[in-house]
């Protein structure tokens, strides 16, 4: 079950709504119990087993949490921050990286004689993990660094660890934001209800009708048989990528936070329209954003941050970008894109310190801001080839045609070679351009049109879940971060 | 919650599920009418009953695969028959059969209907298997049929879907509108093309069938655009050739006597209308002579038992032209299906037995 499965609003959804609902007017407490057992079933029917590893996840932060909170003792607090870290990174090396290790290892081993090959154990990911490990290890690094308090009781911190709208694929939320929500009792109005209902409804549009729809050309375009030395395909397929893993990932956060609301709860905004940043620096405070301030908080600054020279400076976004990168993925791809990002984060920041590029700024503003949207964009846009060819020989090939080096411009073969549904995609990839910086205009078209009075609010409604009953194609394609 | 948020969240999901359920219902129907342009004939059966139903003159309708489609001339029979208010409907589908016509029994029997003429032919009595490679067209008549259907279609035909198929059928509300969504993408891509000029209107429109209620539309449903003579086209050695090649291929037609999907179908189709109290009649097309000159004795008995059991289970009238005399060759467009010629005899033939059960 996840937020694409009609399971989870035919019943999932409604069912622990009027139960959460009930509970609360008996007791916070027996709301809360409601909410964890329900993020467990939820979790059992999205992941099977791997439930368990939630389990030792929660358990094993809330007793470090709670030994680290009442122990003066710096050293046997440091050794429980230790013992929670390692449990957790311990839980992600097996389960996440252990065969990509393996992979590498043998790939080295290769070069060299008489090496063994070793087999990989093909364990299954599970789902979410990269996901609660993070957000646990926060909350235990949090009361180390003695910035929050812990939970004062368990099946509390079972809840903000295994809460189901964030659970699988975020937003990561912070122990001290969800902790005063829960506490409170849940407040349930009609401008909530519809709020969360709209975010759900603007998920689901963005998910099914753009996102799964792009995603047809997407994956028909870095196909075998397909020419990827023509330039305007290759721009397009990219193009089209950023669109797809944009309105997949944040149809995902407008869902989970949706759902949240009609709990009561108040998840953080993951994204802040990415596609109109004007330098790398901006993109990564509009995408992903409760990543992006979780690697600063918990990476960037105890790696120095910008507090040092070039060369710390250097360091610390290099670090955090190359495991910003390997977070997304056991794979190499995901590194090198964290890399890259990585050196164009290091490179921004050295070209804005430069004394011309403040001259420049200064005198031609408008020009400037153009410019840096455009640079900013096309690497961006890049980057996502990276990120989404695993062939090493295909991405290679597609790099190099991104930047015109030996590539074709015939129109004819690129259109010819997109699938037998083009001018459909085109529009909604025209729509989601315009939709993109119209939201940005008016500082979210779905806070907005959450707010409008009962006519309009139905009529759009009305319109965008017809538009998913009609253009959501047959097969739909799981949630790109699903996988991380 | 205050009385005056709840009865505006109220009022809001009620707006949507209007406009959600509104514009579902047409925008699809509009799509899915232009996504079935280039086959358009496969998706009009339900509309075509629905205006059926609307008149109140007395109504026959014909059924079966292309070999009635291509000899019925419903406009024909209405001028040569004795009532003059009778219309005669031609609702024949290419490549059909009675377990892909089942579908529409319930709607036919909801349709104010009062003859049904039921083909029964040599080419359509066959067991289905999932490999013989028919089920790509069996799945897409499924598939549009039960998509275009609502609950008030469903019946006892459901028990005869083979197991093979359920997947191609759409049982229930949902199942449809997840139906039409495939093709709903495509319906739009192709107006969008049109719109855009890349594709010709005409060509689709040729294929295609008439909007729905207009005065073609009518004339459509008794008179259906048919194709040219293919025997007519073709010069003295082409149709030397066609005699020695094509003509035999009918013989290859074994049709069994019981205990097929197709048989099941049949049996369902009958009693269901004979217990509505409309009259069935099953009819036999004809075959080109040369056909029936090379057929080897016995090879068609199976048909002829079909028949038969029907006949007297049901007391229902039978027309079998399968093996009737004073057809010939200027009367076909090839081997199996008549031509304008053979449209006029057939007429001819079948008015005056239609024009005698009217009257009964």
């Amino acid at each position: 079950m996840d937020f694409t499965s009609i399971e989870y609003y035919q019943w999932f959804l409604p069912c622990t709504f009027l139960l959460a609902v009930v509970a609360n007017r008996k007791s916070k407490n027996l709301r809360i119990w409601v909410l964890t057992l329900m993020s467990y079933t939820f979790f059992w029917y999205a992941s099977g087993w791997h439930f368990l590893l939630l389990a030792v996840s929660t358990i094993n932060d809330w007793v470090a949490g709670k030994k680290i909170s009442t122990s003066t003792d710096d050293v046997i607090r440091k050794r429980w921050l230790k013992f929670s870290l390692s449990v957790n990174l311990g839980l992600l090396a097996i389960f996440k990286y252990l065969d990509f290790l393996i992979e590498s290892f043998n790939l080295v081993a290769l070069k060299l004689p008489d090496s063994p090959e070793i087999s990989t154990l093909g364990i299954l990911l599970p789902v979410g993990i990269s996901f609660y490990t993070f957000q646990t290890m926060s909350y235990t690094i949090d009361i180390y660094r003695k910035k929050s308090e812990p939970y004062e009781k368990m099946v509390n911190f079972a809840c903000y660890a295994s809460f189901f709208p964030q659970l699988v694929a975020g937003p990561i939320v912070r122990a001290d934001e969800f902790k005063k929500q829960i506490d409170s009792p849940m407040e349930i109005n009609a401008m909530v209800i519809r709020l969360g209902l709209t975010l759900i409804i603007f998920g689901i549009f963005k998910k099914l009708v753009i996102g799964d729809n792009i995603a047809l050309h997407v994956n028909h375009i870095f196909s075998d048989g397909i020419p990827l030395n023509n330039i305007l395909l290759v721009w397009w397929g990219s193009l089209c990528f950023g669109i797809q893993i944009y309105c997949d990932f944040s149809a995902y956060t407008d869902i989970a936070i949706g759902s949240a609301y009609l709990f009561g709860i108040t998840l953080p905004e993951n994204f802040e329209t990415p596609y109109a940043a004007r330098s790398p620096q901006d993109f990564w405070r509009r995408w992903h954003i409760s990543l992006s301030t979780w690697l600063r908080d918990y990476l960037y600054i105890p790696l120095g941050g910008s507090r040092g020279g070039k060369r710390t400076l250097f360091i610390a976004l290099m670090g955090t970008m190359l495991l910003g990168g390997l977070w997304h993925g056991a794979s190499w791809n995901f590194i090198l894109w964290g890399f890259i990002h990585g050196l164009l984060l290091f490179a921004h920041r050295y070209i804005i310190s430069t004394k011309w590029n403040a001259t420049f700024s200064e005198k031609f503003a408008k020009s400037y801001s153009v410019i840096g949207w455009f640079v900013t964009q096309y690497f961006i846009f890049m980057t996502w080839l990276i990120f989404r060819l695993e062939d090493t020989g295909m991405m290679w090939r597609s790099l190099k045609t991104f930047v015109a080096y030996d590539a074709t411009w015939d129109l004819d073969v690129a259109w010819e070679s997109l699938p037998e549904i083009k001018i459909l995609t085109c529009l909604f990839v025209i729509f989601f351009i315009l939709g993109h910086g119209f939201s940005g205009k008016i500082g979210g078209f779905k806070h907005w049109f959450g707010k409008q009075n009962s006519l309009v609010w139905g009529l759009m409604s009305g319109i965008l879940l017809s538009a998913t009953f009609l253009y959501r194609p047959a097969e739909t394609v799981d949630f790109i971060y699903f996988r991380f | 919650m205050p009385r005056d948020d709840l009865s505006s969240l109220i009022s809001s999901l009620l707006v949507c599920f209007l406009v959600l359920f509104g514009t579902t219902s047409l925008v699809s129907s509009q799509l899915i009418d232009n996504k079935l342009f280039t086959n358009g004939r496969y998706g009009m059966v339900y509309d075509a009953l629905d205006t059926i139903s609307e008149d109140d003159v007395p109504s026959i309708v014909a059924i079966g695969s292309s070999q009635m489609y291509k000899g019925f001339n419903g406009s024909c029979m209405a001028d040569l028959s004795e009532n003059s208010d009778a219309k005669f409907y031609n609702l024949a589908l290419p490549a059909s059969r009675s377990y892909t016509d089942m579908l529409m029994i319930p709607r036919i029997l909801q349709s104010d209907i009062d003859i049904v003429m039921i083909e029964v032919g040599v080419n359509l009595l066959f067991e289905m298997k999932p490999t013989n490679g028919n089920d790509g067209y069996v799945e897409m008549r499924l598939m549009i049929d039960t998509m275009l259907q609502n609950d008030r279609d469903l019946g006892k035909w459901q028990e005869i879907i083979l197991s093979f198929h359920n997947n191609s059928v759409n049982s229930n509300e949902i199942e449809r509108i997840q139906s039409r969504q495939d093709y709903s993408v495509d319906g739009t891509e192709l107006i969008l093309s049109e719109f855009l000029g890349f594709e010709e209107y005409e060509q689709l429109y040729y294929r295609g069938t008439p909007e729905v209620g207009t005065d073609e539309w009518i004339e459509y449903l008794q008179e259906p655009v048919w194709t040219r003579s293919y025997l007519e086209s073709l010069d003295n050695e082409e149709r030397t050739e066609y005699s020695v090649t094509q003509m035999k291929k009918s013989l290859s037609y074994r049709p069994l006597d019981a205990g097929t999907a197709n048989h099941a179908a049949l049996h369902y189709e009958v009693s269901s209308l004979s217990d509505a109290g409309i009259k069935v009649i099953l009819v036999g097309l004809p075959h080109h002579p040369e056909v029936m000159s090379i057929l080897p004795d016995g090879q068609w008995d199976g048909y002829n038992k079909t028949v038969q059991t029907l006949v007297n289970e049901y007391d229902i009238d039978n027309v079998s032209f399968t093996f009737s005399n004073g057809w010939e060759d200027h009367h076909f467009s090839d081997r199996n299906h008549l031509d304008a010629d053979g449209r006029k005899e057939f007429c001819e033939r079948m008015t005056p037995l239609l024009n005698s059960l009217l009257e009964s």
